[in-house]
């Protein structure tokens, strides 16, 4: 359970709450007995804590499921996750910091006919907060790992997965204006090797007219496109990914905005960092088009070697980058209804608006038995219009570097700190940060940190942004609180976003498994 | 072995059935008739119309007007950022076009969902502030369709011009906008006529269209009525405070449709110079409006592209 208690900051634009205290609390119950489980999820927002969703005011148990397995036979009734492949037409997941849950409602069908071989089926409706959507979701996914089937191939060091799926969602037509299809289908095929070190996936997926809020309306198809390769030895990794997508927004209500009833995923390829500076502007994946890639190189230095040094050392170069496809508008000379269909685009064609680079390199090495560091190197290119979706924003062009020192005081104690600067004359310009840690292992830690928006260009917004946090964990039971200021901005995993707004006060948070 | 084959021809049968669940949608898109007869409404012939017993009569008139501009300004009493760019319309951009200047504002989307029940609601407000509702049927639709309030507000439409791929225009470019389409010579002259009744809040309005020069493709007619200089509550963002302001001025926002949604076909297959179109409409203005400040505002707009090509406004009132 999280709780924050509010003061009103009008310095950071932070409101005041009339409620004072708002929390966030959840508790799952599970069941499992023999071929049989069930399980649900209390949830509770009293009222949401700022940021999320207000339509979660309130208390319930959205997530319930009874499931029974029979050898080759799994049937779930109730709520579900699912997700086929790298979930480009279909995956319902809980994301509890994004306040992110489109988890099915419904039932679910998983099936192994022969030895390899995985069949699913399942229908229902997505999580709508405390209710559900109003259109209809259909699904199945068959795949089929070669290596598990065939005999012949069992001792293969070359693995090989095949599979294929749809998705149908119905909705019903009650626009004005235009003629919409009520049910819209999805398909993809994906394909992946495994052989000696190297991994290689590929999966496409299409999409059939699907006219919504996401995309103007227009009847075009969409189509995806994900390709993934790496190699890993001893102390060396190499990934590869590069994903093409054209208007693959996929929702079960059609008018749906925000993070609501989206039922398919689509990977943002880029890194997703720690560092509060390095995490300061986020990407998050255009559903509307895009072209993205992302190429990351890891090595050990060995210990004893010129760069390992007596204890070895870890390099991590990555770059990626996102920009826009090329489109071009349907000629509507002798044909006009064509506007519908909006914009025609080549498979392959890049268009020149470039949404996001992220160049980084990361050391990490131990400098001694007490001291261990790690070094980022950071440059960034933020096109915050188009990830923010807001009119008029700026292009933020970037240089962070961070460091972060760990000593050992003892075998129990340890301090950590981090120093961090994000130079740039955009937006709210340059920021600095620096984290004090220590902690008594395995129970208590206490931290402070503050972020300074030293560079701003207005000088009454310069602000501290300070917190001071204080945990005790004791076996499974862990307590923290704290206190702070939070900065307006957006929250990001995995390329998908909320908004954060300002907030002064108090956090505490319980976490505890039984 | 049979109950196996059972099981998976079951699960293989429901995977063709939903293959077959799509709808796979060919031109036309848009073919739904939104065109009603309105009643008491009869047509003498292109210059004259009868409505519940009045005869509205257009002198003939070939003189070539100003092209006039419609903008819209998608906006919220929630929204922070919007009273910014709304005061720039209609206080910067506006008085330097005067009547060839047509302001809409439409509350719709997220931002204008009023409090208590608005998503956007700030959690410190004064009893009673920021709960009046300025949102419409007809505006939500249009939002629903151009999607400006999801693009994030404030934005705007100039003309409805650049559908369906770059019509959302922000703040920054509407006196551009605006300059650019101003300086088209005009292909449609637009006239209204009205008259009302206070003691019975009955509106009579007649538009009459007429074509200048040939014009392809089809055309639809857009009546809506708007009220000016509505004194209420708005919330700004830094650096106005206090944030919530009891006394600003609404100017122009749009109160209903006089006709539907998406207005109504005034020809299918283009026009020939001169050709008139004649159109009669009543309606009943709402109570709590100030009738001196309500507006009938009219507009011929592609109706594929949904590019305005003339815009006509005219108060209520004498």
């Amino acid at each position: 359970m999280d709780a924050q208690y509010y003061f009103k900051d009008s310095l950071i634009g932070a409101p005041e709450v009339p409620q004072k205290l708002l929390s966030n609390g959840f508790a799952n119950f599970e069941y499992e007995k023999g071929n049989f489980s069930a399980g649900i999820r209390y949830e509770s927002y009293l009222d949401p804590i700022l940021g999320y969703d207000t339509r979660y005011q309130g208390s319930g148990i959205p997530y319930r499921y009874l499931r029974y397995n029979i050898g080759d036979l799994d049937v779930t009734a109730g709520t579900f996750y699912e997700q086929f492949g790298s979930g480009i037409i279909l995956r319902t997941y809980e994301e509890r910091g994004l306040g992110y849950d489109n988890a099915i409602e419904g039932f679910r069908v998983k099936y192994v006919p022969i030895r390899g071989l995985t069949v699913k089926g399942l229908i229902g409706r997505q999580r709508n907060f405390f209710s559900t959507s109003e259109g209809l979701v259909r699904a199945a996914d068959v795949e089929w790992n070669l290596n598990e089937s065939c005999d012949s191939m069992a001792g293969n060091k070359t693995q090989w997965i095949i599979g294929g799926s749809f998705v149908s969602k119905f909705q019903k037509d009650d626009d004005p204006v235009f003629n919409l299809p009520e049910n819209v289908g999805a398909g993809a095929g994906r394909i992946s090797m495994n052989s000696e070190g190297w991994t290689a996936s590929a999966e496409y997926a299409y999409k059939i007219n699907d006219p919504s809020g996401t995309n103007g309306y227009i009847f075009k198809d969409g189509q995806a496109l994900l390709f993934n390769l790496s190699y890993t030895k001893k102390g060396f990794g190499a990934i590869f990914g590069v994903k093409r997508i054209d208007n693959m927004g996929f929702r079960s209500d059609r008018d749906a905005t925000g993070n609501s009833l989206m039922i398919n995923y689509l990977p943002a390829l880029t890194k997703n960092h720690t560092y509060s500076l390095a995490a300061l502007y986020p990407y998050a994946s255009q559903p509307n088009g895009e072209i993205g890639l992302q190429l990351e190189l890891f090595y050990n230095f060995k210990p004893g070697s010129t760069f390992g040094g007596e204890y070895g050392t870890d390099v991590n170069i990555n770059y990626s980058r996102a920009q826009s496809i090329e489109k071009t508008l349907i000629d509507t000379v002798g044909n006009p209804e064509a506007i519908d269909l909006g914009y025609t685009s080549g498979f392959l064609m890049f268009g020149k608006e470039v949404y996001f680079e992220d160049f980084n390199i990361e050391i990490t090495k131990k400098l001694s038995k007490k001291w261990r560091m790690h070094l980022l190197y950071m440059y960034l290119h933020y096109n915050k219009s188009v990830v923010e979706g807001r009119a008029s924003e700026p292009t933020v062009y970037a240089h962070i570097a961070a460091l972060e020192l760990g000593y050992k005081v003892t075998s129990k104690k340890n301090i950590r700190t981090e120093i961090q600067h994000l130079y740039t004359k955009h937006d709210k310009q340059s920021w600095a940060v620096l984290l004090l840690e220590y902690s008594i292992a395995p129970n208590w830690f206490i931290a402070g940190f503050d972020q300074y928006n030293y560079g701003n260009d207005i000088s009454a917004q310069r602000i501290h942004y300070f917190t001071g946090t204080l945990g005790y964990t004791r076996k499974t039971n862990r307590i923290t609180i704290g206190y702070g200021r939070q900065r307006a901005g957006i929250f990001c995993v995995g390329g998908v976003c909320r908004n954060v707004p300002a907030s002064n006060g108090f956090l505490m948070s319980i976490t505890s498994s039984f | 072995m049979l109950n196996r084959i059972n099981k998976f021809g079951t699960i293989i049968a429901f995977i063709l059935i939903s293959f077959y669940a799509c709808d796979e949608i060919d031109a036309p898109y848009r073919d739904k008739d939104n065109a009603a007869a309105v009643a008491g409404v009869n047509y003498i012939d292109e210059s004259n119309v009868s409505i519940d017993g009045d005869t509205f009569s257009f002198p003939i008139d070939n003189s070539i007007p100003p092209k006039k501009v419609l903008a819209e300004d998608y906006t919220g009493t929630l929204c922070g950022n919007c009273p910014y760019a709304g005061e720039k319309l209609n206080d910067t951009i506006k008085p330097g076009y005067g009547d060839r200047l047509v302001v809409i504002s439409v509350h719709s989307g997220f931002f204008a969902n009023p409090c208590p029940a608005g998503f956007a609601c700030p959690p410190s407000r004064p009893a009673g502030a920021l709960e009046t509702d300025f949102r419409t049927s007809i505006g939500n639709d249009w939002d629903v369709l151009f999607g400006n309030s999801n693009a994030g507000n404030p934005n705007g439409l100039i003309d409805r011009m650049d559908y369906p791929s770059s019509h959302i225009k922000a703040p920054a470019v509407w006196a551009a906008k605006v300059q650019e389409r101003s300086q088209l010579a005009a292909t449609f002259g637009l006239r209204i006529l009205r008259s009302y009744d206070a003691s019975s809040k009955k509106l009579k309005v007649a538009v009459q269209s007429r074509a200048i020069g040939n014009q392809t493709g089809s055309y639809k007619m857009q009546v809506v009525l708007t009220e000016d200089s509505i004194i209420d509550w708005q919330y700004w963002y830094p650096p106005v405070s206090p944030a919530a302001d009891p006394h600003f001025l609404h100017r122009s926002v749009l109160r209903s449709g006089v006709n539907s949604t998406f207005g109504e076909e005034i020809s299918a297959g283009g026009f020939s110079n001169g050709d008139l179109v004649l159109k009669g409409y009543n309606a009943t203005i709402d109570p709590s409006w100030k009738e001196k400040n309500v507006r009938v505002v009219a507009f011929i707009f592609n109706a594929i592209t949904y590019e305005v090509k003339q815009v006509e406004e005219i108060s209520l009132m004498p």
